[in-house]
């Protein structure tokens, strides 16, 4: 809630070209929540457009998209090449700016990488790359995830005070859609575990029912000689189930007819 | 060190529990919990998803029929490498 306040503050206090540039944005990223397939596009999408956003002419900025996933840091989507490779580089090292950033949850800034002794190996190989600062900003989510934009500037001091102030206030923005987008997908991904569920389980209580009606035995008889026999053969439940419906009825698909 | 057996005779072993072990392949295998139970019950089992996580932190008993399809549910998960 304090990230919405404060959003709106420096928006308000801000100048007006800023604030129309702000809006488009947002309005981008409605679009891209509405229409991207996943929720790794919609990060590569996110990135692209951050990096845009930040660029000027002269000082080209590179953005990089790093979550925890699997209690891992993984880079998962970037504006280009170069972040991803520099992304996935602190991750093999564990530690640096952006991995700071994820784990403090405050902004990570760089202002020198030939200088700045926090980092030496990562720093090291991140001016070999060519890149003269380093700005990683974490996200608010609400969301049980956390990401981090990774800013990557080829000058030394390439953001200014201002830079640093519009790159918090994208990341805020940001992480909203992010939270929408990352909904949008889990309720996507439960729907389709339902859907697979539902058609399984009626394979399944079919052969139970013609189990019974073999065996003449209850229903629970019916399910252990189903589990014992899928443990034995080291066959999927559903497959065996589906192997002794085929071997009765000779019938090969049964569905569940579901309306969407 | 030698080892003097005693470790052994006072630890269980691994398969005394049967919640013990679905317990830690759980754990150990970073299934979702909302996933595993559509999973289980796309199989035909029949406790509902907060059975479910009670009996996976060992808080509670279900049915043996209910328990071998979580067993078996967790397995199918981790064979297909979700």
């Amino acid at each position: 809630m304090s990230d919405n306040v404060e959003i709106r503050e420096s928006l308000a206090g801000g100048v007006d070209e800023a604030g129309t540039g702000l809006q488009d944005f947002v309005l981008l990223l409605q679009d891209l929540v509405l229409e991207s397939s996943d929720v790794r596009n919609f990060l590569t999408e996110m990135a692209t457009t951050i990096a845009g956003q930040l660029s000027q002419d002269g000082n080209r900025i590179s953005c990089g998209m790093t979550v925890i996933r699997h209690k891992r840091p993984v880079a998962v989507a970037s504006s280009d090449p170069r972040a991803q490779s520099l992304d996935e580089l602190q991750n093999s090292f564990g530690d640096g700016p952006c991995l700071t950033a994820l784990r403090s949850g405050t902004p990570v800034y760089v202002p020198d990488t030939n200088s700045d002794k926090r980092w030496p190996k990562y720093l090291r190989a991140a001016g070999a790359a060519r890149i003269g600062s380093i700005l990683a900003v974490p996200m608010h989510l609400q969301n049980q995830a956390q990401a981090v934009v990774n800013l990557y500037s080829p000058a030394a001091h390439g953001f200014s005070q201002q830079g640093i102030d519009e790159a918090e206030n994208l990341a805020g923005i940001s992480a909203k859609a992010l939270d929408l987008a990352l909904n949008i997908a889990h309720l996507r991904d439960a729907r389709d575990d339902l859907t697979a569920a539902l058609k399984s389980r009626t394979v399944i209580d079919t052969a139970i029912g013609a189990i019974m009606a073999q065996n003449r035995c209850s229903r629970d008889a019916a399910f252990q000689i189903l589990v014992k026999t899928s443990s034995h053969r080291n066959i999927k439940l559903r497959e065996v189930a589906s192997a002794i419906i085929s071997s009765i009825a000779g019938e090969e698909d049964i569905s569940t007819t579901y309306e969407e | 060190m030698e080892d003097d057996g005693i470790l052994g005779i006072q630890r269980p072993g691994d398969d005394a529990d049967p919640r013990n072990s679905a317990a830690t392949r759980y754990r150990d295998g970073n299934i979702n919990l909302t996933g595993l139970w559509t999973y289980y019950c796309g199989i035909g089992g029949n406790a509902d998803e907060l059975a479910l996580d009670a009996y996976l932190h060992e808080m509670m008993e279900l049915p043996p029929l209910q328990m071998d399809l979580i067993h078996t549910a967790i397995e199918e998960i981790t064979a297909e490498g979700l």
